[in-house]
């Protein structure tokens, strides 16, 4: 049992709780303890894999329509243009063991399957056009989204419009572990701060943790937003005029800071670009997104506002 | 004359100390006989009158019934028989003798368990006893309804009995202390007939007026026990013992209590000294964080209940043992405390009190275990406990005589069918594609054969039994020796729907489908033209500074025409009008009828056109009918700059 299996338990139940994929995962999955299950930003591994779900969108967790927990979306082939390959077609959404077998049946030689640990299955199909797999998805029960990463970031916000996250209150009270986000010249960090700060401080990100579920609340001008914790450290760094996206056009990879993701719909189209989660570089702490081709990551970088790319 | 002044004026102030520590003495001594706080027994008194009237009268308006010896037998046997069910020492309770029996006083702790029980939300032993507590001024209301006969007591809003009592005969002459009558009257007649009043006065003795408003108590609804009793009353729920392993062998034990259909996704329950906190572990079970006490609880048990009222309460107990077996369950990782060991399962782990490991291993040998490792805390065992791993016994083993708890160890002949493996969804249904493992443990009595669907099934080499169509979608049942079990293959449907999981103003995301809902247009330009225009005077976009050599984005128009951004001053062998689409211009532009903003877009539009032509910047690529096209965009553009010049632009 793994990670794929995982996905053939949650894509037959379709939708559940929050304990329910808890429980899913430690019967299915089993941990490494080596590491005490936990990576170094002390997630577990249930957290880790629906991070890693969530980016390769096959399951939506906490959004609408599955709030507080979790729902698989429909099997769908994300395609993309590529400047060498053709167009590829990234298998998405929800998996089924018999779905996987016509789709392999009918797909033949242009498949490619990579197993990478605490992930399901990459699955990539590959075509010189468009209409072969289109062919191929309908032929499967799929969906097909052409030319998905730009499609989901053309339905994304700028980073820098706050009408999308509702003013709020702060919260009081001394149960709250505060911390702030602190925009240095070249790394960036969250500090010990108070509730007390957050009330004094014009401008800043402020992380609210109670009972390990961490909400995030920006302040600008005085004003309290709850917001996205990606999302808010993106609008500061914009506001701040911080690069923190690179891009290698050479080897067509887009590099982060780690603890500055993008934002998940953000990531989930970088990701869609290849099939594949972005690498890990523990040396300089950075996230490295491969094969991104310029115009992907020029979209990004403008939606993130980090136009120095 | 002013030693004489000072000496009358200390006298007069020693006279008033020596009164005050006087009747303070008083009055603490009144309390310490009546066992009544200072505190509380000086406002009794400012209110004798009706305190006592208060308490007196429920008990008054049975005084024609009680008086005799035949007071009202079902309810005051029904009484008698509460109270000595509910209080710990009944005979001691002056509630038991309603039927004249004297009592002595209660005891401080038996007040305090009284108390305790009825703040814990159950039913007081007695009803009177908490009417007693109640204000005065519904007494006259009780009193009032006098055809109620044998209906169960329940308490009002305010804490007052309501309905229970069994009345009299309107028609039959009341007592005297039925009467409303005024405090001092009242307070007289309760000294007066003490013997009478026996139980009355027992109360008198330990019940002190309430100086408190009475406590509301919406809902509660006190019924006779025997009614209760047939009510479904706290729920009594499982506990398990979970093992999951890592890949290094290390155990993680803990507690797992039965979770309530519909129950909160976190409890806190509590047993007679501490707090636990429990979280939900999937739909059906709780995790119980036990901490550093696990030990103790596994060897000592345990029983913890919600802060819920009695009837309304969960508990979980579970019976401390020596030796706990586990095995693996559906839905749950790793192994789940069982009833006993079976022959053949290889996921068994057994889980024992170090002092019992010698005798462990020695039944764990006669039934075939062969040698198996104990583990001890460093591989993640509670303080004190050791536990086997992969134990699979061979042969059954008679159990001993007598209530021996290593008889769970000793694996029964009686077959069973297991169902373990596969891709379990949910009760016994399979995912199809990862049908269960159906194996067989016990003995099978000779010439019996397992069949699968009422076919013969065949022993693989894992051990397992399968038959033709075993693993196809629908129901299938295995039979072996008069035992049987079922399961099913489900496979579920391919239809699908997305939804709107992330809704923005620009479309929705479902998974990797974006459905954008503006009509902007995709574009991607070489840097070089940032200024991109559409077909319609107006339409003019300014791409955003980047770095690399093209632009990719959004565009809330078609593009037709890409041109530099100072086209006069960029290099003409370099720098191209770029064609983009061949869509003639847009002659129904309304000239005139531009509001400010829209007029400044079209002068714009204009002007980038114009300019163009002035520096006389090449089209690309480089077709006649493209640079006809480009002419009408000229023309249309040199017209309405005119028009906005006579206008005006702003």
């Amino acid at each position: 049992m793994g990670p794929n299996e995982l996905l053939f338990w949650l894509s037959a139940r379709r939708e559940g709780s929050w304990p329910q994929y808890r429980s899913a995962v430690e019967e299915l999955v089993p941990e490494d303890g080596g590491r005490n299950g936990k990576t170094q930003e002390g997630f577990r591994l249930y957290q880790r894999l629906r991070f890693n779900l969530q980016s390769l969108a096959h399951v939506e967790f906490d959004a609408n329509g599955c709030e507080d927990g979790w729902r698989v979306t429909p099997p769908t082939l994300a395609l993309y243009r590529q400047a060498v390959r053709g167009v590829v077609g990234v298998l998405c959404g929800a998996r089924l063991p018999e779905t996987i077998r016509q789709f392999e049946h009918a797909a033949g030689t242009a498949y490619e399957r990579h197993t990478i640990p605490e992930q399901p299955d990459v699955i990539r199909v590959m075509a010189p056009s468009t209409e072969p797999l289109m062919a191929l998805a309908a032929s499967a029960g799929m969906r097909v989204q052409p030319d998905a990463p730009t499609a989901i970031l053309g339905c994304l916000p700028h980073a820098d419009n706050l009408a999308m996250w509702g003013e709020t209150p702060l919260p009081f009270g001394k149960d709250w572990k505060v911390r702030r986000f602190e925009v240095g010249r070249k790394s960036h960090r969250w500090t010990t701060s108070s509730v007390k700060e957050a009330n004094q401080m014009l401008d800043g990100l402020f992380r609210f943790t109670r009972f390990q579920i961490p909400d995030y609340f920006l302040r600008v001008g005085g004003h309290t937003f709850k917001v996205g914790g990606q999302a808010g450290k993106f609008f500061l760094l914009a506001k701040r005029g911080r690069q923190v996206l690179r891009y290698d056009r050479s080897n067509q990879c887009l590099t982060v800071a780690s603890i500055c993701r993008p934002p998940l719909l953000v990531d989930r189209a970088l990701v869609l670009c290849s099939g594949y989660l972005p690498c890990y570089d523990s040396a300089k702490m950075v996230l490295v997104y491969r094969e991104i081709p310029e115009s992907i990551a020029g979209l990004a970088a403008d939606i993130l506002r980090q136009p120095g790319i | 004359m002013l030693p004489v002044v000072i000496f009358l004026t200390t006298a007069a102030l020693g006279l008033t100390i020596w009164l005050v520590v006087a009747w303070a003495r008083r009055s603490r001594k009144l309390s310490a006989e009546n066992g009544v706080p200072p505190s509380v027994q000086q406002p009794a008194e400012v209110g004798a009158s009706s305190n006592s009237k208060d308490e007196l009268l429920p008990h008054s308006r049975h005084k024609p019934e009680s008086g005799s010896s035949d007071v009202s037998p079902p309810e005051t046997g029904f009484r008698k028989e509460q109270a000595v069910k509910s209080i710990d020492k009944p005979a001691e309770n002056p509630c038991v003798t309603l039927q004249g029996v004297p009592a002595p006083a209660p005891l401080p702790g038996e007040l305090a368990d009284f108390r305790r029980t009825q703040e814990d939300g159950e039913q007081p032993s007695q009803p009177d006893s908490l009417s007693e507590g109640s204000s005065g001024e519904n007494v006259p209301q009780q009193t009032a309804q006098p055809e109620e006969r044998d209906v169960p007591a329940s308490l009002d809003s305010r804490g007052l009995f309501e309905g229970a009592l069994t009345t009299t005969n309107p028609q039959e002459p009341k007592a005297p202390t039925t009467q409303p009558a005024s405090g001092a009257d009242g307070k007289t007649e309760a000294s007066s007939e003490p013997e009478k009043e026996g139980v009355v006065h027992g109360r008198l003795t330990y019940r002190p007026p309430s100086i408190n408003p009475p406590k509301s108590r919406p809902g509660a609804r006190v019924q006779p026990r025997a009614v209760q009793r047939e009510q479904p009353r706290a729920q009594s729920l499982e506990v398990s013992i979970q093992a999951v392993f890592d890949r290094h062998g290390f155990c993680q034990i803990r507690l797992l209590g039965q979770r309530p259909p519909d129950s909160a996704q976190e409890v806190e329950v509590r047993s007679d000294r501490e707090t636990l906190l429990l979280s939900a572990c999937g739909d059906t079970w709780y995790e119980i964080a036990a901490g550093e006490k696990l030990a103790t609880l596994l060897g000592d048990g345990f029983q913890f209940s919600t802060r819920e009222p009695v009837d309304a309460q969960s508990s979980w107990r579970l019976s401390g043992r020596d030796v706990y077996v586990l095995a693996g369950r559906h839905g749950l990782a790793g192994s789940v405390s069982t009833t006993w060991l079976k022959i053949g399962r290889d996921d068994q782990v057994v889980l024992c009190k170090a002092g019992r490991v010698a005798e462990v291993m020695a039944v764990l040998d006669q039934a075939g275990c062969g040698q198996i490792e104990a583990h001890s805390e460093d591989y993640g065992a509670p303080a004190g406990w050791i536990f086997f791993r992969r134990v699979k016994p061979l042969r059954t083993l008679p159990h001993a005589s007598g209530n021996d708890i290593l008889d769970v160890l000793r694996p029964l002949s009686k077959v069973e069918i297991e169902l373990d493996d596969g891709l379990w969804l949910y009760d016994s249904v399979w995912l199809s594609g990862f049908p269960p493992k159906i194996s067989v443990s016990g003995d099978i009595p000779s010439h019996t054969e397992v069949r699968i669907d009422d076919r013969p099934a065949a022993l693989q080499a894992n051990g397992s039994f399968t038959a033709p169509g075993w693993d196809q979608e629908g129901n299938h049942m295995v039979w072996c020796g008069g035992t049987q079990a079922k399961y099913s293959i489900y496979s579920p449907s391919p239809n699908w729907e997305p939804w709107q999981p992330y809704d923005y103003f620009g479309g929705t995301v479902c998974g990797a489908i974006a459905m954008p809902r503006k009509a902007d247009q995709l574009a991607t330009v070489p840097i070089t033209n940032r200024v991109l225009l559409g077909a319609k005077p107006g339409e003019i976009f300014r791409c955003g500074m980047r770095a690399g050599t093209e632009w990719t984005g959004f565009v809330p128009f078609k593009v037709v025409w890409a041109v530099p951004d100072d086209a006069l001053h960029s290099d003409r062998s370099n720098h191209s009008v770029l064609l983009f689409a061949m869509v003639p211009p847009n002659l129904h532009t309304g000239a005139g009828k531009f509001n400010r903003r829209e007029k400044l877009a079209v002068w714009c539009w204009c002007q980038s056109i114009l300019d163009c032509r002035r520096k006389g910047l090449p089209i690309s690529p480089v077709r006649s009918e493209a640079e006809q096209l480009w002419r009408d965009y000229a023309r249309l553009a040199r017209k309405m700059w005119r028009t906005l010049k006579q206008h005006g632009t702003k």
